[in-house]
């Protein structure tokens, strides 16, 4: 009993630690992005963003909406954010990384609240584009976006509610290049689709799949 | 009381004043011009009559006076280097916001793109938008 009186500090930051490192733990949304780390010596071409609470409230105080109207924009979408964690690797050769460490991110993916709400295989070349949506009920309280290319790999995991008509509208501004390429005149909104719905699209390439 | 006129005559007769009565007058003479003196003194610092007194205890108190001049500019200096610091901190996270942005927006627009103009047989599109 002595010992473990005497001890109490060390086992409260173990138990801490333990506690902190579980899932039912962790940051709701925060994806686990470590095990791509190993590919930093791979890239050509490395961008690791992360961005907690407290320097995004730090950010936000440095943006001044006297100085630039776009910061202010940028205040206002980054205000309730909770975090933004992005890895992204471009490489020289393709195939620089395994099939695993992608399916290491999706698993995390499949875990309650999150929707893909955009997914593109190209079979040929293997690419993969996905962009996932973690809801809490009506509200969007998480985004993901997974690109997969044979010669780069993209994560941005954004935490806390994300105005994704707002994210979208800051192309040509802040520093931020607009829309790449010929951008489809009719650029889509992202709506939640209805649980259980599947679109024709769909149906036809699944039968397209089976055949 | 009645004073007689000898009486009177007694007490007004010339005296002799003595032997210096001269330097007695002088000695009053310049003792009233000293007392004359002694408001100009109190003109003088009152650290410089502190200093002739207590020359230990003055010396003390400027000591003291320069230590607590020296830490206020010493805590000054390290809450400007501190701010310093947090602007400089703050301009580094507002620069990661810009790249995180800058990402994100065009890793979107690039996975809506790709969705919107992929040929259908080469690849598997599925929205929920």
């Amino acid at each position: 009993m002595m010992t473990v009186l005497k001890h109490w500090p060390r086992i409260f930051l173990a138990l801490a630690l333990t506690f902190a490192t579980l899932p039912g733990f962790a940051q709701p949304g925060k994806l686990e992005l470590k095990n791509l780390d190993k590919l930093s010596d791979k890239a050509s071409e490395v961008n690791d963003v992360t961005l907690d609470q407290s320097l995004l409230q730090l950010a936000s105080a440095f943006l001044s909406k006297e100085r630039d109207p776009d910061e202010a924009e940028v205040k206002d979408l980054i205000k309730n954010l909770k975090g933004i964690y992005i890895k992204s690797f471009e490489f020289d050769k393709p195939n620089q990384y395994s099939q695993a460490d992608v399916e290491g991110i999706r698993a995390q993916l499949t875990g309650p609240g999150w929707q893909r709400i955009v997914q593109n295989i190209e079979k040929k070349s293997g690419e993969l584009n996905e962009i996932y949506l973690l809801k809490q009920g009506e509200q969007v309280a998480g985004m993901t976006i997974l690109v997969a290319e044979p010669n780069e790999l993209t994560v941005v995991n954004i935490v806390g509610p994300i105005d994704m008509q707002k994210l979208g509208e800051l192309s040509g501004h802040f520093g931020i290049p607009d829309d790449i390429g010929d951008k489809p005149k009719n650029k889509p909104k992202l709506k939640q689709r209805t649980e259980g719905t599947t679109s024709s699209t769909e149906k036809k390439e699944a039968r397209d799949q089976k055949k | 009381m009645h004073f007689s006129e000898y009486d009177l005559r007694a007490a007004l007769k010339r005296k002799d004043p003595g032997a210096g009565f001269t330097q007695r007058v002088m000695a009053r003479v310049n003792q009233a011009e000293s007392k004359a003196e002694q408001p100009e003194r109190k003109r003088t610092w009152w650290w410089s009559r502190m200093w002739s007194l207590h020359p230990v205890l003055a010396g003390a108190l400027a000591v003291l006076l320069v230590v607590a001049a020296a830490s206020m500019g010493f805590v000054r200096y390290q809450q400007a280097a501190q701010q310093r610091q947090e602007a400089q901190k703050a301009r580094a996270a507002e620069q990661q916001v810009r790249l995180a942005l800058r990402i994100t927006n065009t890793k979107m627009n690039q996975v809506l793109q790709r969705v919107n103009t992929q040929p259908r047989d080469n690849s598997i599109r599925r929205e929920t938008l």
